[in-house]
Formats: structure tokens, sequence, C-alpha cells
């Protein structure tokens, strides 16, 4: 190998470190801010029919998380049904797909739904009914259930993301925190996320008086961060839409409850096109 | 004028071919992305490639960085296979149709045992994505040397 070759060789291998080190720095910043979570559906479920109503039943999924149910029906006045009647509850999707909620009728009665089965091979939803059907499986009641929008929020910071975030006017699914920090994370073993929103959007939004928590989050680090496990907001609307509002939640890691140490804030922002429209 | 349009097309294709290095290692990581982004997001291929360039910065810059890498690399591969091809080692010699070529099969014994060890390692999908094609780029590479040298 003569001279030159040999000195293009030494300047290649070097630029070639050089560059493999920053991939090898640079990969958890990448994936964390590349492969994130994508929706498959992400629907909430309402009815407000006669005396018959559903709340906020959420229909959601994603890579690895399924979520149907945490809604609350409550049953009106069936003539056909005596209290204490066992009855099949069925939300069904697409008219072809059927979720079924055995229940003991109680005209008036509360129900919390929850269900684990996975509508996996389900990728769109439309055209959403709430049956209901005795113990001879006669249909007793009938009604479409309106499908509320919601709009997916993003917020992140070069380390931190929250993710699976979303709102519609009156509900927020204030999502949950990852980060790539863990160095900081080990150091504050204490969390607070304070949720927050612009009283008015003309107001001033880097003054921390012109806004009001809605809702605040307290924990351990090593149990709230990294862990899929989100919460959810019911919004009173006579203070106005939620998803008209500036929404950004402030997040606080702590040595201890008392003492605040690292405070940094992040913006939700809408989501607009990519995978998840 | 018909002459000026043909030295214009030869200017043109002159400086593709100058940097047809840097466009093939750019097509292999276009390449490994989109695959690697469409299986991750159960998509098209097509539809990932806008991804990676309107997502955000940390993946631009990534993508970027792996580019590098891999034009890097395969100057590196250039410099390594010409100073071997001339140190005559480990070289197999055959006559075909009336020419003499002669290959440095021990490259390739190197080139397979990295190829291995790339497959057994636990690398992300990216990695090994990039690995096969950069490694076939090599190996279509000194194929044309093979057979640019000839005699």
């Amino acid at each position: 190998m003569d001279q030159k070759h040999k000195s293009n060789l030494i300047i290649t291998c070097l630029c070639l470190i050089i560059v493999f080190v920053s991939l090898l720095t640079m990969y958890d910043n990448f994936s964390f801010h590349t492969y994130s979570t994508k929706t498959y559906y992400d629907y909430f479920l309402t009815l407000n029919h006669q005396s018959f109503s559903l709340q906020d039943y959420e229909l959601y999924k994603d890579q690895s998380n399924y979520h149907c149910g945490d809604g609350n029906l409550v049953l009106g006045k069936i003539d056909s049904l005596v209290d204490g009647q066992n009855i099949d509850v069925i939300i069904q999707m697409n008219k072809k797909y059927q979720i079924h909620y055995p229940l003991q009728y109680l005209n008036g009665g509360s129900y919390a739904l929850e269900n684990k089965k996975d509508l996996s091979n389900l990728n769109e939803i439309n055209h959403v009914q709430l049956i209901i059907k005795d113990e001879k499986q006669k249909t007793v009641y009938k009604h479409a259930l309106k499908l509320k929008q919601v709009e997916k929020l993003t917020c992140s910071s070069k380390t931190f993301k929250v993710e699976n975030a979303c709102v519609s006017d009156d509900f927020m699914r204030l999502g949950y925190l990852t980060s790539t920090d863990h160095s900081l994370l080990k150091k504050y073993p204490n969390i607070s996320l304070e949720y927050r929103y612009l009283k008015s959007n003309k107001l001033n939004d880097k003054n921390d008086k012109n806004y009001v928590v809605f809702k605040k989050i307290n924990g351990k680090t090593k149990e709230i961060v990294n862990k899929k496990i989100y919460q959810v907001y019911n919004h009173d609307l006579d203070q106005g839409s939620l998803k008209k509002k500036k929404l950004s939640v402030v997040i606080i890691l702590s040595k201890d409850h008392s003492k605040k140490s690292y405070v940094f804030k992040l913006n939700f922002t809408k989501e607009n096109g990519g995978f998840n429209e | 004028m018909n002459n000026e349009r043909y030295l214009k097309l030869k200017k043109d294709f002159i400086v593709l071919y100058l940097a047809r290095n840097g466009i093939m290692t750019f097509l292999i990581t276009l390449c490994s992305f989109g695959f690697d982004l469409s299986k991750y997001y159960q998509i098209k291929f097509i539809e990932a490639i806008p991804y990676l360039f309107s997502n955000n910065i940390f993946t631009f810059m990534y993508f970027c960085l792996v580019w590098i890498f891999n034009y890097l690399l395969f100057e590196l591969f250039k410099i390594l296979s010409d100073g071997y091809d001339e140190s005559h080692h480990h070289t197999l010699k055959f006559m075909y149709h009336e020419h003499n070529y002669s290959i440095s099969w021990m490259m390739y014994v190197v080139m397979l045992i990295i190829l291995i060890l790339i497959q057994v390692v636990d690398l992300p999908t990216l990695f090994h994505l990039d690995a096969y094609l950069m490694f076939g780029f090599m190996v279509l590479r000194s194929l044309k040397q093979i057979y640019k040298k000839r005699l």
C-alpha cells in the first residue's frame, strides 16, 4: 500500500470512528423520537337518549395497549324488563363486531363497563350501536351511539415526551410521560405533573399566573415515567371547550416533595398528518 | 447546438458518475430506514419516506449520520480492497472466455465472517438491513473490479 493510500486509510478510519461514536451516542434520542406509538383507532362513544346514557366509553388501541370501556352506562326504563332480570348489553361496531356485557337489569342503574377483548382486526370504526337483549336474546333496546371526535396531542423535548394524549371539548386523556434521560430520573425519585390550560388564549403564556391547573399527578418517578399508565380528565363545558385552549404540562422532578428541584414545561400541540390520521 | 447539448449532458453524467458512491449509499440508507419504519408502523414503504424528513430533526439527523457512515465505510472498503488486490495474496486465478480473472478470495471470507457476526449480534432491525444492503453493494463493487482488472 503506497503512502497516499495509507494517509487516506488513516483519515477515513478517523472519520469513521467519529461518526460511529456519534451514531452510538445519538441512538437513544433517535429511537425515542422515531419509534413512537401508532394508534390504530381512538374513539369515545356517548349516548344520551331518553333516560339512557353512556359517558365517555373509550375505545382505543395502539401497538402495545388496548383499552375499551371505563365508560359509565346508565339504563333507563324498558317496559318488557323487570329489575334483576339478566340482560346482554352489546356494543356493536360496523354492524359486525360485538362486545358483550352480561348485566342484571335495574331501572336507573349505573354500570361501569370494562372489556379486555381485543379488536385488533378493526382499523376503522363507524356506525356504533348500543343493543340490549333479554334472556331470550330478543332485542329490547337499540340506539346509535355518538362517536366523539378526539384530537391527538403531542408534546416533547429532547429527552421527554408525552405520548397518547388526546383532547375533545370536555375530555382529555392525559397520556403517559416517557423519557430517555435515565440519570435524571434516578437522581430525582419523586415527580409531579401539573396539567394546565391558559385562562384565555390572548393572555401571556409565559406568566404562570395565567394558567389554570386542572389535574395534578404526584408519585414516584419510577412508577410514573416510562410506564404506559394514563389518566383521564373530564372537563366542565361551562368553562369553555378544552380543545380550544392552550394546554401544557409542568413537570416537577424532586428529591423531596417539599423541595422543587428540576422544573420544566412541555406545551401540547395538535398532531396533524402522520400515521395516526 | 447539438454539440453543446451533448457536452452539457456529458458534464452532468460525469458529475453523477463522480457522486455515484454518495448516491448509492444515500439510496441504501433510504431503503434501510424506509423498510424499517414501514415494518414498525405497518405501512407502505413509500409512506414511510416522508416521515424520515418531516417527523423531527432527530430522525433526519440520524438518517444523515448513517448515510455518512455508510459512505465512509464504503470508502474504507475501497481502500482496503484495492490495497489487498495489489498485494496479490490469496488469489484465485482462472480463465474464462479467453480472459484471465483473478479473485482475492480472502476478502470475501472476511466479509462473510463479518456478515455472520452482524447476523448473530442483537442489533436493531435498521442496522441489520443497512448492513445487508451495504455488503451487497460492496460485493457488486468487487465484481466490477474483477471484471475491470481481467487480462
